[in-house]
């Protein structure tokens, strides 16, 4: 996606301080009566090393945002820049978290994790050392030759977290990747990729219905309206880092949620 | 059993393991049965008084069976008949296989093959055997084609089945990570299907013996089909049944070396979840 870049006189260049931007952005599905009008108009730029959640009710077209981010699937117009070049497929400077941890079941931890080494053709030695300590950094030390079938949902997830940052990508974008864990587990895992994002100092784009959620982990939330999907409102999160469970209970997090409960339903 | 007990407490009777639950006590179970089924049988032959040509007691079967297994006659047919099984399984397997990767690869190459595809399913393969006969001979060849065809179509459906039902969300995985079409294929599709081939693989082993043994009925000298109609000429009743024990456990055998080598390849699918 970098390579023509700069020969290709259709792709504008943006100043290279956002690391994502999303200019004009808008997607429609289907054709005729049909037709529906999934984004509108999306405009958001995210700096480079930010945590970003966007935030929204099911259906307002948060998960089209981070596939069409992704390169997975076209903006019907507009475009996404990274690093000021206009996204047209995945990359390997991306790593992508998914709502399901998405392992194959007949590969070990370790072979999930290093499964995009593998596609790329890198160096599988060097990455070998590397995987094993991220499985450490995620308290799954150990378990680097069970199957996947043998780990509890939480520690799947975190094997597919790990297997995203094996290539040290300068972006992490995540699907809602603890909507299917429980409440416990689930905030558990944020303080958990908080750790670790800080470590990766990756920019991260998260995608989550979950209000606490989005403002535990985030440094920008950007709230989406449905139908269409369009940005309502951006919220800092001006507390500080790194974040712990007590954060939660904090008086500013507490009326932050609150506002954005308000803004959502409003 | 994990709780901590303070005073010795009478166990349950209902605690107790039942006896047939135990390993033990089942396999006692399934004796059990087969030697009721032969009394059955034996008491069956001699009340009604048949004739050994209609129905064999159980004891003649046996002196039939050890008979014809020291002279080697038995053994000389199955060695027959098992390089047919093999080998006719080998041929319908590998080009059932290949067929079907190659039909999986695309979606128009399905819709255009799929009524030959059921054509050819619904056809029953064993009424080819007449006119393969007089294509091929008597000896061998036809018998192992006839195997091959009846081995084909489990492995050609399944291997289509198995191919084209991947997961969406890892091909999706696979989209994300830019694999080539050839790196899906091999990393996702392959290791997909293989469980679904090998179910495929273990129905065809089976049908083997049945395709090899009709093969044998319709025109041979050789082979434990041709033994059947030899022993049916000759009204040697008893060699028949010692046939069909030879023929059951060639069957079982096949069944279970298939499953033994699904369960080398699968080791992951066996591991339970622990805790």
């Amino acid at each position: 996606m970098r390579e023509n870049a700069n020969s290709n006189p259709n792709l504008r260049q943006v100043p290279a301080t956002a690391k994502i931007e999303f200019r004009n952005v808008m997607k429609t599905f289907g054709s005729g009566a049909k037709r529906m009008l999934a984004l509108n108009r999306i405009n958001l730029s995210i700096e480079d090393g930010e945590f970003v959640s966007i935030l929204g009710e099911s259906g307002c077209g948060k998960t089209t945002l981070l596939r069409i981010a992704a390169g997975l699937i076209p903006p019907s117009s507009g475009a996404v820049f990274m690093d000021g070049i206009a996204v047209s497929k995945p990359g390997r400077d991306m790593g992508f978290v998914f709502q399901q941890s998405v392992l194959l079941e007949w590969r070990t931890v370790l072979e999930n994790i290093l499964l995009p080494v593998e596609i790329f053709k890198l160096d599988m030695k060097a990455h070998r050392q590397k995987a094993l300590d991220l499985l450490n950094m995620l308290g799954l030390g150990g378990f680097e030759n069970h199957y996947p079938i043998q780990l509890s949902g939480g520690m799947q997830q975190r094997v597919s977290i790990a297997r995203a940052l094996i290539l040290s990508p300068s972006v992490l974008l995540m699907d809602e990747p603890f909507g299917a864990l429980d409440a416990i587990t689930r905030e558990q895992m944020n303080s958990e990729l908080l750790r670790i994002w800080s470590l990766s100092k990756t920019t991260a784009v998260f995608i989550t219905h979950d209000i606490g959620e989005a403002a535990f982990l985030s440094d920008r939330v950007v709230l989406l309206g449905s139908r269409p999907g369009r940005v309502k409102e951006v919220f800092d999160i001006p507390l500080p880092r790194p974040r712990t469970p007590e954060h939660r209970y904090d008086a500013r997090f507490i009326r932050l949620c609150r506002d954005m409960k308000h803004a959502m339903t409003a | 059993m994990t709780t901590a007990v303070i005073t010795p407490v009478e166990i349950d009777p209902a605690d107790r393991p039942v006896w047939y639950t135990t390993r033990l006590g089942q396999i006692s179970l399934t004796i059990t049965i087969f030697v009721v089924i032969i009394v059955i049988w034996d008491l069956y032959v001699r009340l009604l008084g048949l004739s050994s040509l209609v129905l064999p007691s159980p004891y003649q079967v046996w002196l039939s069976l050890v008979e014809n297994t020291l002279s080697g006659r038995l053994i000389d047919h199955m060695w027959v008949t098992l390089s047919e099984v093999l080998l006719g399984f080998l041929l319908g397997s590998v080009v059932g296989v290949a067929l079907g990767t190659l039909t999986a690869q695309s979606p128009l190459m399905r819709t255009i093959l799929g009524p030959y595809i059921l054509a050819s399913q619904a056809m029953p393969k064993l009424a080819l055997a007449p006119i393969i006969v007089i294509w091929l001979g008597f000896g061998i060849a036809p018998k192992v084609v006839i195997t091959a065809l009846i081995c084909f179509f489990p492995l050609l459906e399944n291997t289509i089945i198995g191919l084209t039902s991947t997961n969406p969300h890892q091909v999706e995985l696979f989209q994300v990570l830019t694999a080539s079409r050839w790196q899906s294929f091999i990393k996702l599709r392959v290791p997909n299907a293989l469980p679904v081939i090998f179910a495929g693989l273990r129905v065809a082993i089976t049908l083997a013996v049945v395709g090899a043994v009709v093969g044998e009925y319709v025109g041979a000298n050789r082979g434990l089909g041709a033994l059947v109609i030899a022993a049916q000429g000759s009204f040697d009743t008893p060699l028949m049944f010692s046939i069909f024990v030879y023929l059951t456990v060639i069957g079982i055998v096949l069944y279970k070396l298939m499953e033994l080598l699904e369960q080398t390849a699968f080791s992951w699918r066996h591991i339970k979840r622990g805790d």
